[in-house]
């Protein structure tokens, strides 16, 4: 740092943000806009925590559903599952057989609810999908995928 | 073949087993019960669909569960513990697909009980058939399906 510069703090920087436009030009040229706004990339607890209290709750395990290779609802048990809400709309289909592992998500009723809350960069999405699905599904190696 | 011994075929030790109670004895120490009384052991394909259509109809999906993989307990959750329950609640199935911990048990009231009935198995033709049927419908493979209580 030279004489005549001096340090503005990411704390200081978010107090003077909302100030003026000019302090927002201004300050957008120092930090992102996620640091200032406070839109900042969840934990992977952080966002299964998001997972566990606000999508999970609302599947209806009594509309679960066992699909065939063609997904159409099967008779018999197989491993490919289609997990609904009690509006019998699918939420979750994924297939645990190694060979044909897949794991979808809708759009409308599990993607748009936490990208409305969590504003995230695919990149940080695939990852934290992944890692969820990891968690809670116990299938590894499967990139999960949404689907409308 | 010496000279003093003749053969008899399973078809024929049929037609004379209930003939007395002497013969019936007697073909015993010669062929097995399963093989006089015809209870032969089922093709994969007979078993396949006897569980297809007098087992897997006992299933009511609406009460399948999601259960804790450590203790059991039902999740609030998915989790790769899947249990399938009959209409009055209680378990058929339970399996846990993760590879790691993977197992496949079926219930000895509901099910074991159900398919003995109609197959009388030994057990290595039991096991051979449950694990087939298993790898075909769960496509859960090398897993060795066992009854519990």
């Amino acid at each position: 740092m030279t004489e005549n510069t001096r340090e503005i703090t990411l704390d200081e920087a978010k107090k003077l943000y909302n100030s003026s436009e000019e302090s927002k030009v201004f300050l957008l040229s120092k930090f992102t806009k996620e640091e200032l706004e406070g839109k900042t990339v969840p934990t992977q607890e952080e966002f299964n925590k998001f997972f566990e209290e606000n999508i999970f709750t609302l599947i209806d395990n009594s509309k679960t559903k066992f699909l065939d290779n063609n997904g159409n609802v099967s008779k018999t048990p197989t491993s490919r599952i289609e997990l609904r809400n009690s509006d019998d709309k699918w939420f979750f289909d994924y297939n645990y057989e190694q060979k044909n592992q897949h794991f979808w998500y809708s759009y409308y009723r599990v993607y748009t609810i936490f990208m409305t809350k969590i504003s995230l960069q695919d990149d940080d999405r695939h990852r934290l999908m992944k890692s969820m699905v990891e968690k809670h599904f116990n299938l590894h190696g499967v990139i999960p995928y949404m689907i409308n | 073949m010496p000279e003093n011994t003749r053969e008899i075929t399973l078809e024929e030790a049929k037609k004379l087993y209930n003939s007395s109670e002497e013969a019936k004895v007697f073909l015993l120490s010669k062929f097995t019960k399963e093989e006089l009384e015809g209870k032969n052991i089922p093709t994969q394909e007979e078993f396949n669909k006897f569980f297809e259509e007098n087992i897997f109809p006992l299933i009511d999906y609406s009460k399948t569960k999601f259960l804790d993989c450590n203790n059991g307990h039902v999740s609030k959750t998915p989790t790769s513990r899947i249990e399938l329950n009959n209409s009055d609640n209680k378990w058929l199935f339970d399996y846990n697909y993760e590879q790691k911990n993977s197992r496949f048990l079926y219930s000895y009231k509901r099910v074991y009980l159900i398919f003995m009935k109609q197959f009388s198995l030994h057990d290595v033709d039991r096991n051979r058939l449950m694990k087939s049927l298993v790898e075909k419908h769960f496509n859960l493979s090398d897993i060795q399906p066992l009854r519990n209580q």
